[in-house]
């Protein structure tokens, strides 16, 4: 018995398993409690901040209180589509569900005594019942990370995966259902336990690490039998509250994350034995805690240096390889808010189309090696080990790549939906994708939405153009001439813009075609047509100038693009009063941007600061009168509380324009 | 330096993934060495070259019983050599638990061209392996394939560094002893059988399919027949029973299957003797029955152990309990267990089947037992619970909290009986309480026992509790009485039966305030917490009044003292 091999106790940001209960340190409370929950519902939920060792707890701890015989775990992360995962996991099992192994009416016979009905199982309780029958082991289905199901899957799988689980429940098969999710994600659940009201009714909350457990962990980790770490005699609460406090940092939190902890007791391992192996039996003292050096962002850092020396390692093989490009293929594994990102290989290439693909793999097989990616065998995908290295990966992302993850979720929600229930994209949301479109792939399903949403859009402003066009016919008063015009302008030219797009972009069907071509025709002559009266810069403009213009209007500035406009007219009353209009010039799209627009005026108007908040007429003031400001002076309040401010002179104005009397 | 031996085996057609196998090993080697393994590949090719079909199995059987692992691989067919192989190694495995046969199946695109008829021999293997219940993965490409299998060993060396089942170089590669898997054929045999004669379903199932032993779906159907046809708390024990079977052979094996046969003989005991004292405390409220001085010295035995009673003792209470009814001509429920008297003698069939399940504590106590002991006391078992298999004609359930329901202008009001079903796999049944409509309540919060009429039953409390639903936590929590700190601080000992862990129960000290104030009264029971105390304090002070009127021993602290 005494050839026990020697073993390391730390995990790195590996989740503890049950073979790992000897080394499992400071949970007994919450590993009880959990036990007890067990035995009080079919449903139980663990929830708790990242970093606090939810994974562990179950798969380790409450694994750890069961025999062999009486614990039959089947762990299930979302992957690609969490009813896919469920479905696979179950049949890895050999829980085939085509076969019926039995007849069904052999089954516990007391149900039909006391009156429940004999109900047909779902093709997955049939599962679950086979995979049952082959052991006799009670099964306990665990959804870790149950929050991706709500961050990353979409409103469909959500609605399949909750009928599935009810299916489960009504089956009366010996299984037991854990969750375990963030807390942040708790709010998430609500409709779910509207389905299944026993799913909030026992939950644990696994509380992060005080000094007490944390003490608990390090002492534990170096005093069981054949542990390699060992702490300098005497100095062992001082050592562990030490580790705490370096952690800690100078934050008033009572507790620290846990993959924090794992990684520095590595690092501090490695400092003292440097033995890559982890076989050298090493002394933990206070000294040697104290040499580390003041720790800062402990992962961040561990990342960092991790990312520079795979770059270092790869760049004999890659000459072009630096660590941008490493973390270029690092950012598809976290999603926009920094959690992490199951992906597998070939929607890795996807994501990431400029990259040559053995370098990818090779920089993905190094970050497994390093740890920092594991590849999950169930569902086959890549992942990072923890979350909480999600958020330095998703720091250190640029905008544009920001902005390329926000389109591929907004199409992906919105398509996600079932098709009588989903709804076309709008305008401002084809605005925001047009620009990312070509910079990842779409499914089939999700092209032919975009298509879908663009050929509606046109049809839409068609109509929109064709009816303003009509009443600025009609309209007499010229004084609304110009802005009416600006209006249409605008609305045409974005209508243009879609329009050229639509034809680039699309594989249309002939007819399609045609009908595309005949909607750029004609909005190209009103185009023309209204252009000219906007002026004469615009007068005969190729289509793709008109493009890049449209493209700056979208993206440039506000202040960039804002221009202060003026009409002067006779008043219709005649004599020396005119009819004096003030606007903004811009692309109208962008209108929303803008909160109020302040015109102040100068001495001797009775009102000198007018405001207008109506989009509709492009902020315009108007009044009659004589007289009128050297200059003006407008404030262009936007929404987002910043003040662009311009100025106007009526001085140079009348230069340009001298009035006609 | 450890060395694994590991085999693979696949046809032709995979011979590149074999390859890139091999060299992933290879590479894994130069890994693992600091870790003092060392991977050893049995060769394919060189194997099947130097030896003579007519000796083929012979040598196959040697090469794979050496070996400690054995990765089948098959894509578009299963060649005649790798069945074999598989078979082969299944067959050592079932025998000696070892080697770990890792399957894999490749799923990628073919050309329906080069696919033949033998096609089928994969189908047909594939569903050969799922009926003999083992685990088979898929794997698209060789990364996927290096990936999973990376993962499974990771899980071997771990699983290994705790069980210790690899070879070490130093010694002689010694040959395990041969050991058939044939956990439960017995118990399952003879208990179907014998629960036949009380189970309608179960007569059903043999008439309508005498060759179920021929048919391991029929098998585990049979299975799962008994655990759910036995009386609630005992089904619980053939489960484990039933489950340990199914593993691999190991040492912990042997060692969780004696344990539990042990205990599914004492939880059966137990069952009968608490009905028979619960009956009797009813009996003695109404005709006090006369006991002998060995009667009373039993029962006070009982009653004052602070030690849980073994088999044989249970054995003696339960002779004593039958002999006191048919004295005294009481009736019991489970009127067939009066036919155990006579079968209770000394050298009987039945003493000496009890007797062989005491005696397994020594056993575990030494460490000192193989597979013969587990055969004897699977057919001791056996024997025992084929004498109880009347029990399969009760239930057991578990009252909650009783509802009632009368609203205006009904005639009467209706009780709304929440209940839980007691049965074999009662942890699992805990999740939807079942509600039963009757005209009149019943006691709550007890654990009962009764055959066909719900009525007629037997109050297993205070020695049969179920403590999440005293606690008002939900779910089921059946805890068997155990025993009585006497000569401490007289708190009372119960055993879950689910882990066989204690639970003590012990007065609280908040007492119910008296029934005259009734303000102070409603008040405290309005706090859920102090309905779970009085629960609670009920199994306490049931308990001793239990003791008093059975025995006639007042204890000073069944009341409060002051």
């Amino acid at each position: 018995m005494g050839s026990q091999i020697k073993k390391y106790p730390f995990k790195f940001l590996d989740s503890y398993q049950k073979e790992d209960k000897s080394v499992f340190f400071g949970r007994d409370e919450e590993i009880n409690s959990l036990y007890e929950m067990v035995f009080q519902s079919a449903v139980v939920l663990v929830y708790g901040a990242s970093g606090t060792g939810k994974t562990s707890l179950i798969n380790c701890g409450l694994a750890g209180r069961f025999q062999t015989h009486d614990w039959l775990e089947i762990m299930v992360r979302r992957g690609k589509d969490i009813n896919q995962s469920l479905e696979t996991a179950l049949a890895n099992l050999g829980g085939d569900k085509q076969s019926v192994i039995d007849k069904q009416k052999w089954e516990n016979d007391w149900e039909e005594e006391f009156g429940v009905g004999d109900k047909s199982l779902t093709p997955l309780a049939r599962s679950i019942k086979t995979i049952y029958q082959k052991s006799f082991r009670p099964i306990y289905l665990i959804f870790d990370q149950f929050e991706e199901l709500f961050v990353l899957g979409t409103k469909l799988e959500q609605q399949t995966f909750l009928e599935s689980i009810k299916g489960i429940l009504e089956s009366r098969q010996p299984v037991k259902l854990i969750f375990s999710i963030r807390e942040e994600y708790l709010g998430y659940l609500t409709e779910f336990e509207r389905e299944i009201p026993q799913l909030l009714r026992k939950k644990l909350r696994v509380e992060p690490m005080n000094l007490e457990k944390v003490k608990q962990v390090i002492i534990g980790a170096a005093s069981f039998e054949n542990s390699i770490i060992s702490i300098k005699a005497g100095e062992e609460d001082a050592v562990a509250e030490a580790i705490f406090q370096k952690i800690k940092g100078d934050k008033k939190s009572l507790t620290i994350a846990l993959p924090f902890l794992q990684v520095f007791l590595d690092k501090l391992y490695m400092e003292i034995s440097g033995d890559e192996t982890r076989q050298k039996p090493a002394e933990f003292s206070l000294a040697s805690v104290k040499e580390m050096g003041e720790i800062g962002d402990v992962l961040g850092n561990f990342l960092e240096d991790q990312v520079s020396r795979i770059a270092d390692d790869l760049n004999g093989k890659y000459g072009t390889i630096n660590q941008e490009l490493i973390w270029k293929i690092l950012s598809p594994f976290a999603t926009l808010e920094g959690t992490k990102e199951p992906i597998g290989k070939n929607e890795l290439f996807d994501r990431l189309p400029e990259f040559e693909q053995q370098m990818v793999l090779d920089v993905v097989q190094a970050f497994i090696t390093s740890r920092i990616l594991r590849y999950n065998d169930t569902n086959e995908t890549y992942e990072i080990a923890h979350d909480s290295l999600a958020k330095p990966i998703a720091d250190k992302r640029s905008v544009d790549e920001k902005a390329v993850l926000e389109v591929k979720r907004l199409i992906k929600s919105q398509v996600g939906v079932k098709e009588e229930a989903r709804e076309l994209f709008t305008e401002k949301q084809l605005i925001f994708l047009e620009p990312y479109l070509g910079k990842f792939k779409l499914s089939e399903e999700e092209s032919n939405w975009v298509t879908k949403s663009r050929e509606s859009l046109k049809n839409e402003k068609q109509k929109e153009a064709k009816r303003k066009y009509e009443e600025l016919v009609k309209s007499k008063k010229s004084m609304f001439l110009k802005i009416a015009v600006f209006v249409f302008v605008i609305i045409a030219g974005l209508f243009v813009y879609l329009a050229i797009q639509a034809q680039k972009n699309a594989i249309l069907a002939e007819e399609e075609a045609l009908e595309a071509k005949k909607a750029n025709d004609y909005s190209s002559e009103l185009l023309r047509l209204v252009m000219e009266g906007r002026g004469d810069q615009y007068a005969n403009v190729s289509d793709s100038l008109l493009k890049q213009i449209l493209y700056r209007e979208r993206t440039a500035p506000l202040s960039e693009l804002i221009e202060v406009k003026a009409s002067v007219s006779p008043s219709n009353a005649g004599g020396e009063n005119k009819n004096y209009t003030l606007w903004l010039d811009m692309p109208s799209f962008r209108k929303d941007e803008i909160k109020e627009v302040q015109y102040n005026f100068c001495r001797g108007f009775a009102d000198r600061l007018r405001i207008s908040k109506d989009p509709t007429s492009s902020f315009s003031i108007g009044y009659l009168g004589w007289g009128y400001c050297p200059i003006m002076r407008i404030d262009v309040i936007l929404q987002s509380g910043d003040t662009i401010r311009k100025e106007f002179s009526f001085e140079r104005y009348f230069e340009e324009n001298p009035p006609i009397n | 330096m450890k060395t694994i031996r590991i085999f693979i085996a696949s046809s032709s057609e995979l011979k590149e993934d074999r390859d890139d196998f091999r060299l992933f090993i290879s590479n894994q080697n130069d890994l693992l060495h600091k870790k003092g393994i060392y991977l050893e590949l049995v060769q394919w090719e060189e194997f099947l070259d130097s030896i003579s079909d007519s000796r083929l199995q012979d040598e196959y059987n040697q090469a794979i019983r050496s070996c400690d692992i054995v990765v089948c691989l098959f894509f578009t067919k299963v060649g005649k050599y790798t069945e074999e192989e598989f078979d082969t190694a299944y067959d050592v495995f079932k025998k000696q638990g070892r080697p770990k046969i890792w399957t894999y199946f490749k799923d990628a695109p073919v050309n329906t061209g080069t696919l033949s008829e033998e096609v089928n021999s994969l189908f047909a293997f594939k569903k050969k392996i799922g009926d003999l219940g083992h685990f088979y993965t898929s794997y698209t490409s060789i990364d996927n394939l290096v990936n999973k299998y990376r993962s499974q060993l990771d899980r071997y060396f771990a699983d290994s560094e705790t069980g210790g089942n690899t070879k070490s170089d130093g010694g002689t590669s010694e040959e395990k002893k041969e050991i058939p898997n044939r956990f439960n054929e017995v118990l399952t045999d003879q208990l179907v059988n014998a629960i036949s004669n009380h189970n309608r379903r179960v007569k059903e199932f043999l008439s309508e399919n005498p060759d179920w032993k021929e048919n391991a779906h029929l098998i585990q159907t049979a299975k799962r027949l008994i655990i759910n046809g036995y009386v609630g708390v005992i089904g619980v024990q053939i489960r484990k029973l039933m489950s340990i079977g199914e593993e691999d052979f190991s040492e912990s094996k042997m060692k969780r299957y004696l344990e539990n046969c042990q205990v599914t003989a004492k939880r059966t005991l137990q069952l009968i003797c608490y009905a028979l004292i619960s009956s009797l405390w009813d009996h003695q409220l109404t005709k006090k029955a006369k006991l002998t001085t060995t009667q009373n010295e039993v029962l006070s035995k009982f009653f004052r152990n602070a030690a849980e009673e073994d088999i044989l003792d249970l054995l003696e209470l339960l002779k004593v309990l039958l002999e006191i009814y048919s004295e005294n001509q009481f009736d019991f429920l489970i009127s067939e267990s009066f036919d155990l008297l006579p079968k209770i003698e000394t050298n009987s069939e039945f003493y000496l089947a009890c007797t062989n399940l005491h005696e397994v504590s020594a056993l575990l106590k030494e460490s000192n037992y193989s597979l013969d002991d587990c055969v004897k006391v699977e057919l001791s078992l056996a024997r025992v619970l084929e004498e109880m298999s009347f029990l399969a004609e009760y239930r057991m359930i578990s009252i909650n909290e009783i509802d009632f329901n009368q609203q205006r202008n009904d005639e009467e009001g209706l009780y709304l009986h929440n209940y839980v079903l007691l049965d074999g796999e009662i942890q699992f049944n805990t999740s939807q309480s079942k509600v039963r409509r009757e005209n009149s309540p019943l006691i709550s919060h007890a654990v009962i026992l009764f055959k066909d009429n719900y009525r007629k039953n037997i109050n297993l409390g205070p020695f049969i509790i179920d403590f999440n639903g005293m606690a008002l936590t939900g779910g089921s929590k059946i805890c068997f009485y155990s025993y009585c700190n006497t000569y401490d601080d007289m708190n009372l000992n119960f055993s879950f039966i689910e882990d066989n862990s204690r639970v003590v129960i012990r007065k609280s000290d908040n007492p119910k305030p008296e029934d005259s104030d009734l303000n102070a009264l409603n008040k405290w029971l309005s706090m859920k917490e102090n309905r779970k105390d009085m629960n609670f304090d009920k199994v306490y002070s049931l308990f001793y009044q239990a003791k008093k009127t059975l025995t006639g021993i007042e204890e000073e602290s069944t009341e409060d003292q002051f």
